[in-house]
């Protein structure tokens, strides 16, 4: 049972999520973009965060460092649908930015299961 | 005086309001006085019981204060006495008494209070037991007051005593004591202490100060016991008498009194006070001065002040009464001065009026009615511009009136009022206006007279004056009449006349010695120039003391005759005559009686003979001879006269002669003869006889006068003359031209002696007329030989040389002749110089002359015009040359004159340049040989130096003798040649241009009949081609052969339409070398038609194989720079739509597999999740296929129609786009483009979905647009050339200048969540400029959006259908 915040501006990757994550007993807290991920973390104060790369507003690059800043040892999990920087793919961008662990999407619902319980086996 | 009129200013004050006046500033004045002075009063009485109420109460205060401090005092030593008391009585009580304890309980006690100076035992017997104050032990103070109280009486209270002085110190105290007791109650002694006097006095300045109280205390029974201050003999003074203690005290427990002075004290006021707990009474006095001393001073201030005050007022009421007076009497003194002024004025003038502001009268005084015989009331009340008008002129009477209005004063106004009485009088009014003090115009007022004697008697002596001046005028002279004291007083018009040029001195009044001597001073009179101030006195006592008549002359040459007379009243009349014509015939009647004189002695003395005639007498008769006539003619004087002259004549006499003497006596005019005469003795002699008519005065004929010469010795002479002279004539005469002898005297005078007859023929006058008027050749020579004429004979004069003159004439018929004459001079022994001239008439032969020289002037100004040197140049046999005829131009091309060309005929041979100088002579030669014209053209040195070609042509004839003739003529052509040098010049200079270019330049030229030829072609063809360029000149065939055939026909179509269209060509092919190398060329040629309608084409053809393999690696190059950019740009297109599905992707195979879990084992639904999960797999395999594929895509383009590409996209979209955007499509063939199909469909397709989401849900229109421009200069990155024009609008949201500037960046969305990527704009940018080509944006907020693309036309399509340049938005 772990406080998981997700950020994604893809109602249906949220909605989905919310389902695999609630069904493996954790609390989630939804939000669309990094600026409001941001936003809300302070007062949900989350054990795991997921994001997305590419978002409108504010994409998951930068979110992902402002997470790392504001919680070191927080355990932050990207995912993408693919794309590219230069010639590196989104998700190896995102680990150099932080993020624990990449997902591609889209995912199986064990495999994101499993990934938070690695990254939170006290919460197990 | 009546109600209306003006009373003038100083009747509207009378004495009683002054009076008034006056007493109301007295009354004023002591109000003021006596209200100030009681304020005063009230106020410095109140401040005075003010000063003293506070005073007292302070004092009230001070003895209460003192009481309340005495009354403590005395308590604390009581107490200390009480204490001293009980030690004693203790100590009584002992068995012995200790004394030493005593004392030192006494000091300690006296230490306790310090208002006690000491503190001691009193024992049984007087004596000082103890004190704190040693020295005092042991004295004896059984005398003191106290001690004998406490002594007799056994009370115990505490003493207080009247200050004593210290036994001891001397110091005064106020002794406090009590009586001590032995335990049974008997007499023990008295312990006493000093109090000092000084304590209270602290006290006491502490509270007051510097003060001027006297505060006292006394005992209950008067004795002061303190006086502060201190005042010697003042303690113990027994005060019991005193009204204090004898009235007051008795009266009151307390209160304040007012003493009078005693001898102790001034007035004083006194507080005193019965003390409450002791029997004491205290006092504070103050003397009243002391109290009254500031109220004093401020009182005496504010007296003062009113004092000022007072007198202030005092002095201002005297200054206004004494004006007050002073008006009353300058009042009266005007009174007085205007009843005076009233009597005076009645006295000088016969009456007094006035006028009010309307100038209506208001006041007559009495003598009017005398005067006028009415009553005045007849006018007054009349407005002065109301009466008619009285005046003597209408002038005189409106200037009075415009006085009046302008309110001035006015003088002596003079006129005849009707007061319809009948009689006349005159009178005259004077008037000053009135004015107020405030300046309001109040009336007038004046006097009145009347002048009726003074007028009449003015009237009767201006008609004498008139009628004097009439008859004065009637006189022929000047008369000037000047009065007693010699001032002018008249004179009449004649006078004036004579004296016209002073006319201006003339005025009434002036004196006489002033006239004159300003007349002198002027110069106006001859006798006095020079000597003015002395003419003038003699003038002036001429003038005082007249005696009869004198003369004087004007400067101007008039004579006048002045004579004066002095009147009974001393005045002088004058009258002046112009005696100048009088005085002119005086002086010719002296000239003449002079000359009478003369002319006897003259008449008796001449040689000549002169007889006098009578024609008034009958036969006309001889009055006079003189004596040379008797010697003469032998006749004596009285044998003559009285004869007619007729017995004079010889009878061989000549008619023609003596009819010329008879006729001058007949006309009455001189006249004169040579005549044969008779002398008495018979003999004859010749005599030139000259008569003249004598006249009077009246011109009537008197006398003729006839004067005889003998001129006989003449005559023979002469006669001997004729006969050689009439020989000398008929040889003249028959001269071919006219023969003259001409004379002139030293004087100049010239006249002729001969003129042969043939002067009649020539100039139409015949010899006598010249004999007669010997200036008569110079009325008929032509003016324009005159001078000519003249000079020649001047000069023949001079040098005695003959004069050859050409001149012309103007025959008497007015032909005009032109003669020739020749002049021999010769001196004469008497000094005339005689020309011998012989005259032609050259008329003829000088016209045929002039005809000669006009029509070879004709010729010279033929060759003077021809633009170049005509010459006539004749060679001799001997091989000399000379030039015969060289024309004027010569100088102008040469610099030499063509004297010079004619002195020295090998100038110009000279000053042929070396070079040239062969040339010349053999063409010279030939056409010699040949005796045909030749030509030449060769340069020359100018007189100038400078270098010029010329060029020649000549012609030779041979001459009889020989010799050769060369009719020439030579231009100067350096122009020309220079011109042509200059074409050659540039020709080489173009021909060095075209063969150093990079490419070959040609030209070719297309006959009418379609052959071609190459005229030129420069040499570096041999470089592109390997042929050279003479290979190709002549072969014709040779350059379209070696153009690769896939070229053929299209070169062939660009220079078709080239020719058609007279246009530029451009081309590109490749071509095959001769040794099989293939090179790309591109040529453009620029075609011109021939004058014989070819064509000829200007063209340059240069290599682009480098150029060529330079673009192929571009192209290479640029791929893989595309390649790269699909990081960015296309990579990331496939990134974005990867991204997009797998995220469709996540619900589906997360909750598919989900539900798949949770299905049973057995559900049959379970296939078909599976199912679905599978078609979900395959898409993200897809998408990943995708992905890569797009990633190792290669952009290949070809050449591509840009419509094809816009349909097959809109066709591709009309599928997914919404019913409500319709696509509008404005599509212009434009010819192909190099692009990459696929790519620009995306690109079209892009854009379209941005506006569709830019419209919306609306209804909405989307256009495409498809044209060609052409861009001239290199902008925006666009190389000059063709494009292609796209353009993609839409009428939707549109955005702001901010977003309009990210559009292009990737990721950059505006669409919501979801909708798009941000990526489709990157990659249309990456795409286009991938083809070479832009792309811009052009949007407002609410007016939609315009894309515009511009790519680059393939090259092969470059020439079709390029518009002018247009605007290009910026991207």
């Amino acid at each position: 049972m772990a406080k998981i915040l997700v950020i994604d501006d893809d109602r249906m990757v949220r909605e989905t999520l919310k389902i695999i994550l609630a069904a493996a007993g954790h609390e989630v807290l939804l939000t669309e973009d990094g600026n409001k991920g941001l936003r809300a973390f302070t007062e949900f104060t989350p054990d795991l965060v997921i994001t997305d790369i590419l978002m409108p507003e504010k994409e998951g690059m930068e979110t992902i460092r402002d997470l790392r800043e504001r919680r070191p040892d927080l355990p932050i999990i990207a995912i993408s649908g693919g794309g590219r920087v230069g010639n590196m793919s989104f998700l190896k961008v995102a680990e150099r930015f932080g993020a624990n662990r990449t997902i591609t999407k889209p995912f199986e619902p064990d495999h994101i299961v499993a990934t938070i319980a690695e990254l939170l086996p006290k919460a197990a | 005086m009546s109600p209306g009129s003006i009373t003038g200013p100083v009747k509207t004050h009378s004495a009683t309001p002054l009076r008034r006046l006056r007493a109301g500033i007295i009354a004023f004045s002591l109000t003021l006085i006596v209200g100030y002075g009681l304020d005063t009063y009230r106020h410095v009485n109140a401040e005075r019981q003010e000063i003293l109420k506070d005073a007292l109460e302070k004092a009230e205060i001070l003895v209460l204060t003192l009481d309340e401090h005495l009354a403590r005092t005395v308590q604390a030593a009581g107490l200390v006495l009480d204490t001293a008391v009980q030690r004693v009585e203790q100590a009584l009580r002992e068995p012995a008494v200790d004394m030493a304890g005593l004392g030192s309980a006494f000091q300690d006690l006296q230490g306790r209070a310090p208002q006690l100076v000491n503190l001691g035992l009193i024992d049984i017997r007087g004596r000082v037991a103890i004190d704190t104050f040693s020295a005092a032990l042991g004295v004896d103070l059984s005398t003191r007051e106290y001690f004998r109280t406490h002594s007799r009486e056994p009370s115990t209270a505490i003493l207080l005593s009247p200050t004593v002085s210290s036994r001891v110190t001397g110091r005064l105290f106020v002794p406090l004591s009590r009586r001590v007791d032995h335990p049974d109650g008997s007499f023990a002694g008295v312990v006493y202490g000093g109090l000092e006097p000084e304590y209270l006095e602290n006290f006491y300045s502490r509270l007051q100060g510097r003060s001027v109280v006297t505060l006292s205390v006394y005992s209950a029974d008067g004795i002061r016991i303190a006086r502060i201050p201190r005042r010697a003999g003042a303690m113990g003074q027994d005060m019991s008498q005193s009204p204090l203690f004898t009235t007051l005290l008795l009266q009151a427990q307390a209160g304040i009194a007012r003493l009078a002075a005693d001898e102790d004290s001034p007035d004083r006021y006194v507080a005193f006070r019965h003390s409450a707990d002791m029997p004491y009474v205290i006092t504070a006095a103050i003397a009243e001065s002391v109290i009254l001393a500031s109220w004093e001073r401020q009182a005496a201030d504010t007296i003062l002040q009113t004092a000022l005050v007072f007198a202030a007022v005092i002095g201002l009421t005297a200054l206004l009464v004494a004006m007050t007076y002073r008006r009353e009497r300058i009042q009266a003194d005007l009174l007085v001065s205007e009843a005076r002024y009233r009597h005076f004025t009645e006295a000088t003038s016969d009456w007094f009026w006035e006028m009010d502001a309307e100038l209506r009268f208001t006041h007559f005084s009495g003598r009017f009615e005398e005067v006028f015989g009415v009553p005045s009331s007849i006018l007054l009340g009349r407005r002065r511009q109301d009466m008619a008008n009285p005046g003597e002129t209408p002038a005189a009477w409106q200037q009075h009136l415009d006085d009046l209005r302008a309110r001035r004063p006015f003088r002596d106004f003079t006129y005849k009022p009707d007061m319809g009485t009948g009689r006349d009088i005159y009178c005259r009014l004077s008037g000053q206006p009135v004015f107020a003090d405030d300046g309001t115009f109040l009336g007038y007022r004046g006097t009145g007279r009347d002048v009726t004697a003074e007028v009449l008697a003015d009237r009767r002596a201006n008609q004498a004056r008139e009628l004097l001046s009439n008859a004065l005028e009637k006189i022929a002279e000047g008369f000037v009449l000047y009065d007693a004291d010699d001032r002018l007083v008249m004179w009449n018009s004649q006078y004036a006349k004579i004296h016209a040029h002073t006319a201006d001195l003339m005025v009434r009044g002036r004196r006489f010695a002033d006239i004159i001597r300003e007349a002198a001073a002027r110069g106006s009179v001859a006798d006095a120039n020079g000597r003015v101030e002395e003419w003038v006195a003699e003038r002036i006592a001429a003038h005082q003391q007249p005696h009869g008549v004198h003369e004087q002359k004007f400067a101007d040459g008039r004579w006048l005759r002045i004579q004066e007379t002095q009147l009974p009243d001393g005045g002088r009349v004058g009258i002046h005559t112009d005696i100048t014509e009088t005085k002119a015939r005086e002086a010719e009647l002296r000239d003449l009686a002079q000359k009478n004189e003369l002319f006897a002695v003259a008449i008796a003395t001449t040689t000549s003979g002169i007889i006098i005639t009578d024609p008034t007498l009958h036969n006309h008769p001889i009055v006079y001879v003189n004596p040379a006539f008797t010697s003469l003619t032998g006749y004596s004087a009285d044998e003559a006269i009285g004869r007619s002259t007729h017995f004079l004549r010889a009878p061989q006499a000549d008619p023609q002669a003596v009819q010329a003497i008879e006729g001058a006596w007949q006309q009455e005019r001189p006249g004169g003869a040579r005549i044969l005469n008779r002398r008495r003795d018979g003999s004859t002699f010749y005599a030139d006889i000259r008569v003249s008519p004598v006249r009077d005065l009246t011109q009537r004929v008197t006398h003729f006068i006839g004067v005889l010469n003998d001129v006989t010795p003449q005559v023979l002479a002469e006669e001997g003359l004729r006969e050689s002279e009439e020989r000398m004539r008929s040889i003249a005469e028959n001269l071919p031209g006219l023969t003259l002898q001409r004379v002139q005297k030293p004087d100049g005078s010239i006249h002729y002696t001969y003129i042969s007859e043939r002067t009649v023929e020539i100039s139409g006058f015949a010899p006598q007329e010249y004999f007669a008027d010997a200036n008569l050749i110079w009325k008929i020579v032509d003016p324009r030989d005159a001078p000519a004429y003249r000079a020649a004979l001047e000069q023949s004069a001079r040098n005695l040389t003959t004069a050859d003159v050409n001149y012309r004439i103007k025959r008497r018929d007015g032909a005009q002749r032109r003669l020739h004459g020749m002049f021999r001079p010769r001196r004469a022994a008497n000094g005339d110089i005689i020309w011998d001239g012989l005259v032609f008439d050259v008329t003829e032969r000088v016209e045929a002359e002039e005809k000669l020289r006009e029509s070879e002037a004709r010729l010279r100004g033929i060759a003077g015009n021809l633009p170049g040197v005509v010459y006539q140049r004749i060679s001799s046999r001997d091989g000399t040359y000379r030039y015969a005829y060289v024309s004027e131009r010569c100088v102008e091309l040469s610099g030499y004159t063509a004297e010079e060309w004619m002195a020295d005929a090998t100038i110009i041979r000279n000053a042929l340049v070396p070079e040239t100088l062969p040339a010349f002579d053999a063409a010279v030669r030939q056409a010699a040989t040949e005796m045909k014209p030749g030509s030449i053209e060769f340069q020359i040195i100018t007189k100038a130096g400078e270098r010029r070609w010329w060029h020649s042509m000549f012609s030779p004839r041979r001459l009889a003798n020989g010799d050769l003739l060369w009719d020439g003529v030579v231009f100067d052509v350096t122009n020309r040649v220079k011109a042509e040098e200059t074409i050659r010049e540039s020709e080489a200079r173009l021909r060095s241009i075209a063969e150093n270019l990079p490419g070959v330049v040609y030209q070719r030229v297309m006959r009418q009949d379609g052959t071609v030829t190459y005229p030129y072609v420069s040499m570096r063809a041999i470089e592109l081609t390997g042929y050279s360029d003479r290979e190709i000149v002549n072969d014709p065939t040779l350059l379209p052969r070696i153009i690769a055939p896939e070229f053929h026909a299209s070169y062939a179509e660009v220079i078709k339409r080239s020719a058609v269209e007279m246009a530029r060509a451009q081309f590109e092919f490749r071509l095959v070398r001769r040794d099989g190398e293939e090179r790309w060329a591109r040529g453009l040629c620029q075609p011109r038609r021939l004058p014989n309608g070819d064509i000829l084409w200007d063209g340059l053809i240069f290599d682009i194989t480098e150029q060529k393999r330079t673009e192929q690696q571009r192209i290479e190059l640029e791929a893989q720079l595309r390649h790269a950019q699909k990081i960015e740009a296309v990579g990331t297109l496939a990134g974005g739509i990867a991204h997009d599905i797998n995220n469709t992707l996540v619900p589906i195979v997360a909750l598919g597999k989900m539900t798949l879990q949770a299905l049973p084992a057995d559900s049959p639904e379970r296939d078909n999740m599976q199912t679905i999960l599978d078609a979900a797999y395959r898409v993200r395999d897809l998408v990943a296929e995708i992905l890569a594929f797009s990633r190792k895509e290669m952009p290949r383009t070809q050449p591509t129609q840009l419509q094809d590409i816009v349909t097959k996209a809109v066709r591709l979209l009309s599928a997914s786009l919404a019913p409500n955007i319709s696509i509008v499509q404005e599509i212009a063939d434009i010819g192909p483009i190099e692009a990459d199909e696929n790519q620009l469909v995306q690109v079209v397709m892009n854009l379209c979905t941005n506006s569709a989401h830019a419209i919306g849900s609306r209804n909405g229109r989307i256009t495409i647009g498809l044209d060609a421009v052409g861009i001239k200069e290199t902008t925006g990155g666009l190389a000059p050339g063709g494009y292609a024009r796209l353009v993609v609008a839409d009428n939707g949201n549109g955005m702001d200048s901010l977003t309009l500037q990210r559009i292009f960046e990737p990721f950059f969305t505006t669409k919501g969540v979801g909708e798009g990527t941000g990526l489709g704009l990157a990659v249309v940018h990456g795409i286009i400029a991938n083809h070479r080509g832009r792309i811009s944006a052009e949007s407002e907020p609410g007016r939609g959006t315009t894309f515009t693309i511009l790519l680059p036309l393939a090259e092969s399509n470059e020439m079709t259908g390029i518009a002018a340049e247009q605007p290009l938005t910026a991207a």
